[in-house]
């Protein structure tokens, strides 16, 4: 797994690639919860390159969307495809993950 | 030997300074050695060459002055008119007062000292009684010796070489020979008188050549220029042999040499050898003037350089002691270092053995040997502390891991374990497996009959593995089986199970659950889902298919949260197949997933088996896949068979049909 953050103004953008498992989440949870403050607290999960994502990786999704909730921001993502679309889909994940196509769309719809 | 020096820093740091150090000293004595030997040697050539020059002009000196003497008294004689008392009043006192002098005679021509007398020669010598008087007249035709003659008839005076004095002095001597002049008869060539001679005995000489100092041990001899023996320390040999001679009898090839040297050189230096005297010596030689005769010194070579020889023994003993004292202080420094080495190798047995409370005397020396110590201690104190943490960590590691197993068996209990698990049951069969990821896991599976006709089943995932996922689970399943009932939906049930889930849920964990409810007269499966994988079922015509999919959300995340329910029919011989993602997201070597259409395919081909057969097929063909990678995530299939008995079954198609 690799992830990238980006802040664009209070969005923080984090492009994550490769597997989100076990493994990997606790990572992913601490370098993006390390992100989000009262200033940043926008984030926007670019899923394009997410390859897989496991129950501990949704887990971690969840941590950093309430995070973000608690900071008074909002958690999003974005460009999700194959599984991991399929996995969203199933655990209706978007009542607590909005999801957009692409990640255009989800910086529109932040910024309003 | 050998080997305690291969083995012993002593033995080797003594051995190498034993060695360099004897090296040195050797390489110092020789060379101190070579250069005093010849620093000394040269220096001696030129002294004794001076000192055998300056002795051999001495000596001639002193002959000469008798020979001065001599010509005076000759002179003496010509002038005046002397009768036998004055010419023997003039002998005696010149023979009494000459220490030199042993024998003087004035011995006239024929007929020159008295018309009537034909030889007269009146001779005084120091004999053994004092001054002896001899009439040589009477002794012997004195006109035909030599000491006579050739003065007499060649008017010039001359040196005799040695002789014996037979009838006169009788001993061996050189006599110096001057004739004496008519003056009277006023002719132009002056006619020989006679000749005055003065005797010097060859024990005088030897006297005089004995007086001469060559150091303390030194000697010197006389060889006339034949190389006869004028002064020479074998007394009986003198006049009697000749240098060369005398090599030649003795077969001594050295003295040969030296000898010849001496006969064809008039000064010279040269290695006698023991040729010339006991000892070792040196040779210096030096011709006497007027003579030719060859003097030579005699200097031992151990006299010469004694100083030398001193130079060495000093040297040497100093070196010794300095080679000794070094020995003994390269034995102590290396001691000092081999012993704390020893007692270090004893300590790190005892380490070995598990003693680690090490103390070294030598921790607070300042070198090498004092940080090794240290270090060394350190280590021991790193090493007890290391031991006992990790007796520690075994003791509570064994703990934790007895507990997981403990929690593993609790955990497996509390799934239903008994197959077939209702033997009596002929209308359906059901089989299931779980085998976590780790000791315990977050999936879990059960199924039990709400009554007769209605058997309920559900299979569930935890978010996350380990012991928490497991309490969660513990958790989700005992609340499923409370909330379900033949008169309660399915959907409600879920909806009261992921309330109480969610209330104080901080972790964030959630849990995926696919619960059903199969009527057992008609087939009928009421299902809802709340984000698990779809389960597979069994069509009409055989094929096997994806169970229509209607989401939901997770359990413990969302409250309140509404959940749809799906309905299918379980067509007699059809079966039903539920899963984790554990399964279609076990992944290979090269990071490949398992995935559902592979799924499907494996269980399409073996869509005949029965339920337990299905199920085993399916994790055999998981392993397979994924050969030794291990299993990522808990994998939890259940196989439920429908195999209703027909006419109960027509009965009930068609009470529900009327219904």
């Amino acid at each position: 797994m690799e992830i990238k953050l980006t802040e664009q103004g209070n969005i923080l953008v984090v492009a994550v690639t490769g597997r989100l498992d076990t493994l990997s989440a606790p990572s992913f949870e601490k370098m993006v919860e390390n992100r989000i403050s009262k200033a940043t607290n926008k984030v926007i999960l670019d899923l394009k390159d997410l390859q897989y994502v496991s129950s501990a990786g949704l887990r971690s999704f969840l941590v950093v969307a309430q995070k973000g909730k608690a900071l008074g921001g909002c958690v999003i993502c974005c460009s999700a495809s194959g599984l991991v679309r399929k996995v969203l889909e199933i655990s209706k994940f978007c009542q607590i993950l909005p999801e957009f196509d692409s990640l255009e769309e989800a910086l529109r719809q932040n910024r309003v | 030997m050998f080997r305690w020096i291969q083995t012993s820093i002593n033995a080797k740091i003594a051995l190498v300074v034993l060695s360099t150090m004897s090296l040195v000293l050797i390489l110092v004595l020789g060379i101190t050695g070579v250069f005093s030997y010849s620093f000394v040697k040269s220096g001696a050539k030129t002294d004794i060459l001076k000192l055998a020059a300056a002795t051999a002009s001495r000596l001639s000196q002193e002959l000469s002055s008798v020979a001065t003497l001599t010509r005076n008294l000759a002179y003496s004689l010509q002038i005046g008119t002397w009768d036998k008392k004055s010419v023997n009043d003039l002998l005696m006192t010149v023979v009494k007062k000459n220490r030199d002098v042993y024998g003087s005679t004035a011995s006239f021509g024929p007929y020159e000292f008295d018309r009537q007398l034909k030889a007269y020669a009146p001779y005084f010598y120091k004999g053994l009684d004092g001054i002896t008087f001899v009439q040589l007249a009477d002794s012997y035709n004195y006109f035909e010796r030599d000491w006579f003659k050739k003065p007499f008839e060649e008017k010039i005076p001359v040196w005799s070489p040695p002789y014996f004095d037979t009838g006169g002095g009788e001993t061996l001597m050189i006599t110096y020979s001057c004739p004496f002049f008519n003056t009277i008869l006023n002719q132009s060539e002056p006619k020989v008188r006679g000749v005055l001679t003065a005797d010097i005995s060859l024990d005088h000489l030897t006297e005089m050549v004995s007086a001469i100092k060559v150091g303390d041990a030194g000697s010197a001899f006389l060889i006339s220029n034949d190389g006869t023996l004028i002064v020479w320390p074998e007394k009986d040999l003198v006049m009697r042999e000749t240098i060369l001679g005398l090599a030649g009898h003795r077969g001594d090839n050295k003295l040969k040499g030296v000898a010849q040297k001496m006969l064809r050189e008039t000064s010279g230096f040269c290695d006698a050898g023991v040729s010339l005297s006991k000892n070792d010596s040196f040779l210096a030689f030096s011709s006497l003037p007027t003579f030719g005769w060859r003097l030579g010194l005699i200097i031992p070579k151990n006299e010469l350089f004694a100083n030398t020889y001193m130079l060495e023994k000093i040297l040497s003993f100093v070196g010794l002691g300095g080679l000794i004292l070094l020995f003994t202080l390269s034995l102590l420094v290396a001691r000092s270092i081999s012993a704390p080495l020893k007692n270090m190798t004893f300590a790190a047995g005892k380490v070995g053995e598990g003693y680690f409370d090490i103390d070294f005397v030598e921790k607070n020396r300042l070198d090498e040997v004092g940080t090794l110590a240290r270090s060394f201690m350190e280590m021991a104190r790193a090493l007890k502390k290391y031991m006992s943490d990790l007796t520690a960590a075994t003791v509570n590691k064994e703990r934790i891991e007895s507990e997981l197993r403990i929690a593993s068996d609790i955990q497996k209990s509390m799934l239903p374990s008994i197959f077939p698990p209702f033997p009596d049951r002929e209308d359906f069969d059901i089989y299931a497996l779980m085998r976590p990821a780790r000791e315990i896991g977050g999936d879990f599976f059960d199924f039990f009959l709400l009554d007769e006709d209605h058997l309920c089943i559900s299979v569930g995932d935890v978010s996350g593995k380990g012991v928490p996922a497991a309490l969660f689970m513990a958790v989700t399943k005992y609340l499923i089986e409370a909330s379900t009932g033949v008169d309660t939906q399915i959907s409600m049930s879920l909806e009261k199970v992921n309330s109480l889930l969610a209330r104080n849920n901080e972790t964030c964990t959630f849990v995926t659950v696919f619960l059903g409810v199969l009527d057992l007269k008609s087939g009928e499966f009421v299902y809802a889902n709340a984000g698990h994988n779809p389960p597979l079922i069994w069509t009409e015509n055989g094929e096997v298919q994806l169970l229509e999919t209607i989401g939901g959300p997770l359990l413990g995340i969302l409250d309140p949260a509404n959940f749809a329910i799906g309905k299918a029919t379980l067509v007699p011989d059809g079966r039903l197949l539920v899963y984790t993602d554990g399964v279609t997201e076990a992944f290979d070597r090269g990071g490949n997933v398992f995935s559902e259409e592979h799924l499907i395919e494996i269980v399409n081909r073996n869509r005949n088996l029965d339920a337990r057969s299905i199920a085993q097929t399916v994790l055999k063909e998981i392993d397979q896949f994924c050969e030794n990678v291990s299993q990522s995530d808990d994998i939890t299939i259940m196989a439920l068979h429908y195999t209703p008995n027909e006419k109960d079954h027509e009965k009930s198609i068609e009470r529900s049909t009327l219904r």
